[in-house]
């Protein structure tokens, strides 16, 4: 009888050890495995949704870009700065010379190289949807997207005229346009950068007190490099949005002694 | 009478002359700079519209006009298509100056031929925007009204930026009273906002504005009431209470409450009569009172309250990276060594320090000392302000009076008694630097070249920082320290010399006043850098052409200390 017992207790810690075992090798598949198709198969998100994160995704990676690098993906004429390569919106190659005005129209700067930015990685969206709902039974049409990017108040809107219709066993849905939406503070900091732009043209210099005075929640920092660059750090305090960008105007070079 | 002609003859004869040079990068060399002879419409680098030697021009294919970016042999100025001028964004309202033509039509912008902007669409007016106001275009307060949903109200009248914010804060400010879907209602606002808002609502009844009221006053009979939570208001440093339509009422005063006080409920209280106005630290971490004020260092923010989850939040820096205190907007200077009286050491910069918003905030001043950095107090007060702004040295070494020399108007220069520069390398009138040391004015300056015995010399306050490992420039200025000095010495019959004339400049002193000279004119001469090192190669001392050795080391220690 005890020995039974004893056999019946060592067949139980068995099954338990097994069971263990698959719990971890569960567990280790979830940890490596892609999360993204974790939550296309486990979860659920529509295409639709997929397609709206994945262009979310890459606006935000393209946004981060422009707001380090002076407003362009990638710019010509910029200073190497914290390993970004930081846009001048004034310039001058000159000493003792005002800057010479190089993006005059900051906002649509930020649109236009935004959309360039998106337009073939929405398009890589849409194939990797259609190769991830492909395999669930979903049929996709649409047409190249037209991607429209506005740059508003208090959010930057992202759309994209693609005419897709998504089909799933003779259910269509039809989506002229694919919108997305993203909070964000950047207009406000792109017009004090226009106007910090106008005080280099002006005066060759700008007084970053005067900002932070009239904006509580704007920090400016101001970091003047060995070559005359000022290198501008805009951040929303209270969101942490930051916009960097560069600009040379009068220039005084070391050790020049003549006037 | 021949016979003491002769021996004059034989003493003179007899005289040897010693010459010492003490030379400080004797190289005396030509300053160029590239000259920026040709317009580029684009240069290499991808800059648009810039002066610059001909070889940095960009003559790839424009991909718009098909052809070469242009390039011409005048300045930018002077070409149609780089002309400076003021480019226009009719969308937002925007005027950039210093635009360049090309630039501004590329962006399909209207551009003028005026780089200041002094035009008709960019004259700036006061735009008023609720109970705000922005000094701008008029295009711009139409962009910024439609984005507050406000009707555009431009004020071309006003001229200036304060007038302008008085303007918008003596707005009649009051209730609103309306009905919205048959139930009477309530915004607190100004009252042109309020008489607008019918198109702006579905409003279903006519809006009444009582001016100087709260929402919150029982006579209105609105659904608005009083609350015990509070709210900070875009624009205004106070802790607000908030009544229950989401309005402000009067600044936050935790014995005022509605139960405590119902009056304070009815009619706005201006500042001045409420809580802790006379408070000179603006009500900081106040658990009762919400009258903060910006400029003594306190602002609306979230904390812990006796009522609500707000109160004025301490905007002041404290322990800073020198160990003082500063309040709100304040600014000051920070070092990396000793500064002025030609002290500076080398590879120093001066640094501006802000506090904001509790923030310290590090602002460094130009690089090589190109800019110095100057702080004084506001009269009678313990503020602290302080800016970056440029060294004037330039000119300090031509000045050969002390009065000319310590005008603060025009330079930024210190006397150092002791010694004279006669002007040799300079471009100045030589006949005016006897000035400096009357008595010296002879015979022997003719033979006795740069830096002289006796008298005064004016040289940088702010040594300016060289690029001594390249180029020629700092040769140049550093050449200004050199100084040849002629010895006259007696022999006498037996063969020994006696010095007879010049003679306390062959003496280690005399070396060390002259590298003070030298380390004062810029990065010159033996001088400890921001790490505490020095270099021998920064003075040469030579005897009839010998290079003196040993004489360095006691100059390093010197310069050590």
């Amino acid at each position: 009888m005890v020995i039974k017992k004893i056999r019946f207790n060592k067949r139980a810690q068995l099954s338990l050890f097994v069971i263990l075992g698959i719990l971890v090798i569960i567990i280790v598949i979830i940890f490596f495995t892609n999360k993204e198709s974790l939550k296309i198969w486990f979860g659920k998100e529509s295409p639709l949704e997929y397609i709206n994160r994945c262009t979310k995704d890459y606006a935000n990676e393209g946004l981060e870009m422009l707001k380090m690098q002076g407003g362009s993906i990638n710019p010509e004429n910029y200073y190497m700065y914290q390993n970004y390569k930081v846009g001048y919106v004034c310039y001058t190659s000159e000493i003792y010379k005002r800057c010479v005005m190089q993006k005059p129209f900051l906002k649509e700067d930020f649109e236009v190289e935004l959309k360039k930015f998106l337009t073939p990685r929405i398009e890589e969206c849409l194939k990797k949807s259609e190769e991830i709902y492909g395999k669930k039974g979903y049929s996709f049409s649409y047409k190249k997207p037209d991607v429209n990017v506005s740059i508003n108040f208090n959010n930057i809107l992202i759309k994209s005229n693609l005419d897709m219709v998504i089909d799933k066993d003779g259910k269509k849905e039809n989506y002229k346009d694919l919108n997305v939406n993203i909070d964000s503070g950047l207009y406000e900091l792109l017009m004090i950068e226009s106007s910090i732009a106008n005080w280099e043209a002006r005066y060759g210099d700008s007084e970053s007190m005067v900002y932070m005075y009239y904006y509580p929640n704007l920090k400016v920092e101001k970091k003047i490099q060995s070559d005359g660059t000022r290198i501008y750090i805009l951040t929303n305090r209270k969101t942490n949005e930051k916009l960097m960008f560069a600009s040379k105007s009068v220039v005084f070079p070391p050790g020049v002694t003549g006037s | 009478m021949e016979e003491k002609i002769k021996e004059k003859k034989f003493k003179k004869i007899l005289i040897f002359i010693i010459s010492i040079y003490l030379i400080v990068y004797s190289v005396s060399a030509e300053i160029t700079w590239p000259a920026f002879n040709v317009c580029c419409e684009k240069t290499k680098n991808g800059a648009w519209c810039q002066n610059t030697p001909e070889e940095n021009c960009d003559l790839s294919i424009n991909p718009l006009t098909k052809a070469p970016y242009r390039k011409t042999p005048a300045s930018c100025d002077a070409t149609s298509f780089c002309k400076m001028g003021c480019c226009v964004d009719t969308s937002e309202g925007l005027c950039m100056e210093n635009t360049p033509q090309k630039v501004c039509e590329l962006y399909a912008g209207t551009w003028f031929d005026d780089n200041q902007c002094n035009i008709q669409q960019c004259k700036l007016g006061c735009c008023i925007l609720g109970d705000q106001a922005s000094f701008v275009t008029l295009t711009r307060c139409k962009k910024l009204s439609s984005i507050y949903g406000l009707e555009t109200n431009f004020r071309k009248d006003i001229t200036s930026e304060s007038a302008c914010i008085a303007l918008a804060n003596a707005q009649d400010k009051g209730a609103c009273v309306y009905e919205l879907d048959g139930e009477r209602t309530c915004k607190f606002t100004t009252r042109g906002e309020c008489l607008n808002a019918k198109k702006s609502a579905n409003i279903t009844k006519e809006p009444e504005f009582f001016k100087d009221y709260l929402c919150s006053a029982d006579e209105l009979g609105t659904n608005c009431g009083p609350t015990t939570e509070t709210m900070c208001v875009e624009g205004k440093d106070e802790v607000y209470f908030k009544d229950t339509c989401g309005n402000p009422a009067n600044i936050y005063d935790a014995n005022r409450i509605y139960s405590k006080d119902p009056g304070y409920w009815k009619k706005v209280v201006p500042k001045s009569q409420s809580c802790g106005f006379n408070n000179k630290d603006g009500n900081i971490n106040s658990k009762n009172c919400g009258n903060c004020n910006y400029l003594q260092g306190s602002l609306c923010g979230k904390g812990s309250a006796s009522y609500g989850d707000n109160i004025c939040k301490d905007l002041n820096c404290y322990n800073t990276q020198n160990g003082k205190n500063y309040k709100n907007g304040e600014s000051w200077c920070e070092y990396q060594g000793e500064v002025g009286n030609g002290n500076d050491l080398v590879g120093s910069r001066h640094f501006r320090h802000i506090c904001i918003n509790g923030e310290e905030i590090i602002e460094p001043c130009a690089d090589y000392r190109n800019e110095v950095c100057y702080e004084s107090k506001i009269a009678g007060t313990d503020f602290t302000e302080a800016a970056c702004r440029v060294n004037r040295w330039k000119d300090c070494i031509d000045q050969f009076n002390e009065k000319d020399c310590l005008n603060s108007d025009k330079r930024d220069c210190f006397w150092l008694n002791g010694s004279h520069y006669d002007g040799s390398a300079s471009n100045v009138n030589k006949n005016t630097n006897t000035s400096s040391n009357p008595e010296k004015a002879d015979t022997s300056q003719t033979e006795n070249r740069g830096i002289l015995n006796g008298g005064g010399i004016c040289l940088p306050n702010y040594p300016p920082g060289l690029k001594f490992w390249e180029g020629s420039e700092a040769k140049a200025i550093c050449s200004l320290g050199n100084s040849r000095q002629v010895i006259h010495y007696e022999l006498n019959i037996f063969g020994g010399k006696k010095c007879k004339e010049n003679c306390e400049v062959y003496s280690i002193e005399w070396v060390k006043k002259l590298n003070r000279i030298c380390s004062s004119l810029g990065d010159c001469g033996i001088k400890s850098n921001l790490v505490g090192k020095s270099t021998d190669d920064g003075v040469v001392v030579k005897v009839n052409g010998t290079v003196i050795s040993g004489i360095m080391e006691k100059i390093k220690e010197s310069s050590n200390k």
